[in-house]
């Protein structure tokens, strides 16, 4: 009796081991990507100068955002406007696929809802930061968790 | 000078007389006499007797209406049906002839025999010439008893003016389809093929005539031993009981002008009451409806379209018949509509998305014509007019910059649209 209880055990452990294996589990040190619906886009680094990132098929534009605060969403929308700093975006100078220069932030302009080339954004500070691309049909397709780092310019 | 006037007036009398003379010799000849003989009845019915003296009393009182000939009254006659008993046999030889040439000093005899049925008689009447005992010319009639007489006439009538001039030609046609009714002048002279029939020199008006078909006539010109031929082919008319099955393509040319004109593929099956039609209809589109907008200081342009299938059914009325190439109409139509808005978006396995979908009344009009009838095959051009109650929401998109996702902004229109176009028509 009791060697069939440990077989028991040992399928129900066997079960259970499989069943975590099997799950898409978010790991530990990666937090959830910042709008719903979307792929995974994964952040390499900041090193301090840099900021580096994977840039999935499909995506033909990309947007690295840096907030005051933690960045808020609603589905697919940032809620505080009014924490967003500045960033780059594909199409702007100094941006090149998968990385951006700290030197190349540019400020958010609410009137455009866009990025200011001419006004580069160099104000030290904590800063909360994310990517997100869209596809050629202007689709939200992809975003990536968001990180708190120090920027010193 | 008493003697020369006397010569001159000799002369004059002398010449006088030659013209009225030759007058008279020439209104004898320009207008022949012609006797009318009872006609031999080979029905072998005795109850059918009556009409050997009625056909010929009926074509003898016809003929004397023709300024163009003469007709020997038929009371004189008598003594000559008796002598030369023409009527008995239907035969003839040259002593009976020229014995009813001295006692009814007429050009020509028309005499003939019927034989059949009261539901289908065949009369056939021959027009002899008197002096030579020749068969000028000879027409055969089949027709029931009520419409025998007035066939008789008819033909007796051409006869008569085939006889009464030496102009004649000859005219033949040939129709397609074949048996057609033939009638020249207003009379009918019996059915397609007609070889050889002669006519008097002139224009004669020719009509063709069969059941089914479109009528066709024409005028032509016969000239003296001339020949003249007419092949005509008649359209089938589109009044026929009989099913039909359509397909055809049109452009649909929507109100809304955020959507694009596109083709629209039609099939119908259906059936003609008289000048009445009924069909139900598919058809299939998909209509463009692409968005631009600016999108990150860039154009984009987003590939949209709806997929629409339609079912409708169809009351149409011909409108009129007698045209050969064309025949027009009009109808009314009401049915349903499925229409599913679709986006290219690569997020999606087959790259479409589907973003809505609507259930449609759709009612018509439409106004049409069949052309170019040939046989069971014959081409349609319309246009049509759709009209949906139901209002339609399209989401038209906009971009909100860096803040994230396209952002949706919903309007509402009646898919309302005009179609012209065409197809195929088969006939079963």
């Amino acid at each position: 009796m009791k060697r069939i209880i440990s077989i028991l055990h040992i399928a129900v452990l066997l079960f259970v081991v499989s069943i975590c294996m099997s799950c898409d589990v978010v790991p530990e040190d990666q937090g959830p990507v910042i709008f719903d619906d979307v792929e995974r886009i994964e952040l390499d680094d900041y090193d301090g100068t840099r900021f580096t990132f994977d840039v999935p098929n499909g995506v033909s534009t990309v947007v690295l955002g840096v907030f005051h605060n933690t960045i808020q969403t609603q589905g697919q929308t940032i809620l505080n406007e009014v924490d967003f700093a500045g960033g780059n975006r594909t199409g702007l100078p100094g941006y090149v696929k998968g990385e951006v220069n700290k030197s190349a932030l540019y400020e958010y302009d609410p009137g455009t809802k866009d990025f200011d080339p001419t006004l580069s954004y160099n104000t030290n500070g904590s800063y909360w930061w994310a990517v997100w691309g869209y596809d050629s049909d202007g689709n939200l397709t992809h975003a990536s968790e968001q990180v708190n780092d120090t920027i010193n310019f | 000078m008493r003697r020369l006037i006397n010569v001159y007036f000799k002369r004059i009398t002398l010449l006088v007389i030659c013209i009225i003379i030759a007058g008279g010799y020439a209104v004898a000849a320009s207008s022949p006499t012609i006797a009318v003989l009872n006609f031999t009845n080979n029905t072998g019915s005795k109850g059918m007797d009556y009409l050997s003296t009625a056909l010929a009393d009926s074509i003898s009182a016809t003929l004397s209406q023709s300024e163009d000939i003469q007709v020997v009254e038929r009371s004189r006659l008598s003594s000559v049906i008796n002598q030369v008993e023409l009527e008995k046999s239907g035969m003839f030889n040259k002593t009976d002839i020229s014995r009813a040439e001295r006692m009814t000093n007429a050009d020509v005899l028309l005499l003939g025999s019927y034989t059949g049925t009261p539901s289908n008689i065949t009369l056939i009447i021959k027009a002899v010439d008197i002096k030579t005992a020749l068969v000028l010319n000879g027409r055969v009639v089949t027709a029931h008893l009520s419409e025998l007489f007035d066939r008789a006439n008819q033909a007796a009538g051409i006869i008569a003016a085939v006889v009464s001039t030496k102009d004649v030609g000859r005219l033949t046609v040939s129709t397609s389809p074949d048996e057609c009714d033939i009638y020249i002048d207003g009379m009918m002279v019996g059915q397609s093929p007609l070889i050889e029939y002669k006519l008097p020199a002139g224009e004669h008006r020719i009509r063709v005539v069969k059941k089914g078909y479109i009528d066709d006539e024409v005028t032509l010109a016969i000239r003296t031993n001339g020949s003249a031929t007419w092949n005509p082919v008649l359209p089938e008319k589109q009044v026929l009981n009989r099913s039909e099955f359509s397909v055809g393509v049109s452009a649909l040319i929507p109100a809304n002008n955020d959507l694009t004109p596109s083709p629209v593929f039609l099939a119908a099956i259906g059936h003609n009451f008289d000048r009445w039609h009924i069909s139900g209809e598919i058809g299939f589109s998909r209509i463009s409806h692409d968005q631009v907008f600016e999108h990150l200081g860039s154009e984009v342009e987003q590939d949209r379209w709806y997929n629409y299938t339609s079912l409708n059914g169809h009351i149409v009325y011909i409108l009129y018949t007698g045209w050969k190439l064309v025949t027009p109409y009009a109808g009314v139509f009401a049915g349903y509509g499925k229409l599913v808005d679709y986006r290219s978006n690569e997020a999606y396995e087959d790259g479409e998305e589907k973003l809505r979908s609507h259930n449609l009344l759709s009612l018509g009009g439409r106004l049409g014509a069949n052309i170019l009838n040939f046989g069971k095959f014959s081409l349609y051009i319309e246009g049509r007019y759709y009209y949906t109650p139901t209002l339609v929401t399209r989401d038209e998109y906009q971009s909100q910059g860096v803040l994230g996702g396209l952002v949706k902004n919903e309007q509402e229109y009646r898919f309302n649209y005009v179609t012209l176009g065409g197809g195929l028509k088969y006939y079963f």
